[in-house]
């Protein structure tokens, strides 16, 4: 279908630069159409999941289930009033939620939901998904500046705090995986996974279980601002943080990022670490037990698995967000700098070893081959990074103790 | 230039455009907030011109760093001036000529690349045949290897780069930050005894572990997570006075 399209494109004529502009354009375009739908349908998800959590109905007065609840929303939210009030700075008010919101999109050009779908097949997609999730912060603080507003102020500022800290763990877990790929084109990325022909088993969850992928976890988590680590967005205690100030479609956008940028970085979970558009069995269902090679069918099956995985960790996530109490903010600082921080250093270091001891024996990347490959490699993986670990947590506290002692010492004397 | 297409060259122009009134308006612009706004946009436009010389991992980079270090200097902006100007030219007194001096030094190195690349001496190819495709098809072309380097976005050649060539350059760099994160540790280690001997019960908490860390600790600066919650009663301070 996609050879088609661009078939078509060419014979109309066109100069080259347009095809790209017009096939980028519709790319884009179906892809985005993908993520707001999947964010409709997470809203009303999450609120039905919470809802169960907390043992009520939820939404089910809109449609069948309550199923249209979320576009009615969409809907009132479209015609509601823009208020501004005095005193705010009208450029970056209008501005911010643009910011906060672009980038969270453009991120979507660049995931491979399947080997076809995929708006951008770029040898460096991974760095400029993190570089785009890093520019929409931005967004955040401008919303808080820009609002007048003490409550949104703090907001920005939490939000600005939380993200710079837990982009380290999360960019360092990640480059545990293109470390162990060798590349960090994504498509890249899922093949060498798939390689391994065991399906779930060869996944990188498993082969560089478990610091990389639970670090990148949690980080995900802070990074898009959920709970336990929503404290930008504390409703609680700062009547929801950045975008208390914000009303109708502005307040949308934020809205939508939102929950757009958590699809995005679950998608980003799954190609990373589970197999992106493959089954859990290895390779392809279709393919592989019913012989089907029609490339169409393929596609669907592709896509369908990328979404179930991709909707079993935002579940995940939701769960999470009804159990979890919140962070506080020295806790939520603590946790990246004096945990997530040391353990991913660890990890990459142990995963670098392995890669030059271990795999010197032929295999090119990492990926888990047969159960006696993947057994001990495990088992060196784990004990060099608990060793590493000791030794990091031994010298710090021995460094600590130095420290506090030194400071009692000067107390004394003071 | 005469071999770029005209998409390459419109996107030129445009990103050059946006460059140039971006750093002018960072300079020109009286709020701190907005000029970190237009620094963004310079920063993109580079990123943009990155992209169009083959380059698209240093483009990458180029965002990646300078999209979290603008959110510092937003920080330090929102928490430094309050909603005011950040220069207010009618009731304070400025000094006069500092400008000066790192004006004639900043302009004196911009003629000496200047004159250095409008020289006609001056060999693409003898700088690093990496990035050419575009700019020159015809060199890119007989060059061996340059089709696979732009393959994978240049990663590979710039880490071996990195790590053979320019090791030195890469060394001194990475010692340099190191001692600006050595040089802020000591700063603020230096006020750290005496803040603890008045609010004494941050140690002993901190001893005791906290709730999620447990006795995993092993930072260099221990009262970071004092820090974080300082800033945020720092932050209520600036507040009180906006």
């Amino acid at each position: 279908m996609h050879d088609l399209i661009y078939r078509l494109l060419m014979n109309l004529g066109l100069p080259v630069e347009l095809i790209f502009f017009i096939w980028a354009g519709l790319m884009f375009v179906v892809i985005s159409l993908v993520g707001q739908v999947a964010v409709v349908f997470m809203v009303l998800m999450e609120r039905k999941v919470l809802a169960w959590i907390t043992q009520r109905k939820g939404p089910n007065r809109v449609g069948p289930w309550g199923l249209l609840q979320t576009v009615a929303d969409g809907v009132k939210l479209l015609f509601k009033e823009d208020i501004m009030i005095p005193g705010q700075d009208k450029f970056l008010f209008t501005a911010a939620p643009i910011l906060f919101f672009a980038p969270t999109f453009v991120i979507y050009a660049l995931l491979p939901f399947t080997d076809k779908l995929l708006g951008l097949n770029l040898p460096i997609g991974l760095l400029l998904i993190f570089a785009l999730s890093s520019l929409s912060v931005v967004g955040i603080v401008l919303a808080g500046w820009g609002s007048n507003n003490k409550y949104s102020l703090i907001g920005g500022m939490r939000s600005a705090a939380q993200a710079i800290s837990y982009e380290i763990p999360l960019v360092l877990s990640a480059l545990g995986v293109a470390l162990a790929a060798g590349t960090l084109n994504l498509k890249t990325i899922i093949e060498s996974q798939n390689a391994g022909q065991y399906g779930i088993f060869s996944w990188y969850w498993l082969s560089i279980l478990p610091l990389s992928f639970v670090i990148f976890w949690s980080s995900s988590i802070a990074e898009v601002n959920r709970s336990p680590f929503d404290l930008p967005e504390a409703e609680s205690e700062l009547v929801s943080g950045y975008n208390t100030e914000y009303t109708g479609m502005k307040f949308a956008l934020f809205f939508l990022a939102e929950y757009a940028s958590l699809f995005g970085m679950s998608v980003l979970m799954v190609i990373l670490f589970f197999g992106g558009y493959y089954s859990p069995f290895g390779g392809l269902l279709l393919q592989k037990w019913f012989h089907i090679n029609d490339p169409i069918l393929l596609e669907f099956e592709m896509a369908t698995w990328l979404i179930i995985k991709t909707y079993i960790f935002i579940a995940l996530a939701m769960l999470i967000r009804g159990t979890l109490p919140r962070l506080k903010p020295d806790q939520l600082m603590g946790f990246s700098w004096k945990f997530l921080i040391p353990l991913s250093l660890v990890n990459i270091l142990s995963i670098a070893i392995l890669k030059l001891t271990w795999i010197g024996t032929g295999l090119k990347t990492i990926q888990a081959g047969p159960f006696t490959f993947v057994v001990p490699y495990i088992v060196a993986y784990g004990v060099l990074a608990i060793v590493l670990f000791l030794i990091l947590v031994i010298f710090g506290n021995i460094f600590k103790r130095k420290v506090i002692s030194r400071i009692q010492l000067q107390q004394r004397t003071v | 230039m005469e071999n770029l297409t005209l998409l390459n060259q419109i996107s030129f122009w445009l990103f050059a455009i946006m460059m140039i009134g971006g750093a002018l308006g960072v300079v020109f612009h009286k709020s701190i907030v907005y000029s970190a706004l237009l620094l963004l946009v310079t920063f993109l436009s580079i990123a943009g011109l990155f992209v169009l010389l083959n380059a698209p991992f240093i483009a990458a980079a180029q965002i990646l760093v300078y999209g979290v270090g603008l959110t510092i200097v937003l920080i330090f902006g929102i928490m430094l001036t309050g909603d005011k100007p950040f220069v207010d030219p009618v009731g304070q007194e400025r000094p006069k000529r500092y400008w000066l001096i790192p004006g004639v030094i900043a302009f004196a190195f911009m003629g000496f690349l200047l004159w250095s690349l409008l020289s006609p001496n001056y060999n693409f190819t003898a700088v690093n045949g990496l990035f050419l495709e575009r700019v020159q098809p015809s060199i890119a072309e007989t060059l061996p290897g340059v089709q696979a380097i732009i393959a994978d976005g240049g990663v590979t050649h710039i880490g071996l780069l990195l790590f053979s060539k320019y090791l030195l350059p890469f060394e001194l760099a990475s010692v340099l930050l190191l001692l600006a994160m050595i040089g802020a540790i000591i700063l603020s280690k230096r006020q750290f005894p005496e803040e603890e001997a008045e609010g004494e019960p941050h140690v002993s908490q901190d001893l005791d572990g906290g709730a999620m860390e447990g006795k995993s600790c092993c930072s260099l600066n221990e009262g970071n997570g004092n820090l974080a919650s300082e800033n945020f009663d720092s932050e209520k301070e600036t507040l009180g006075v906006h």
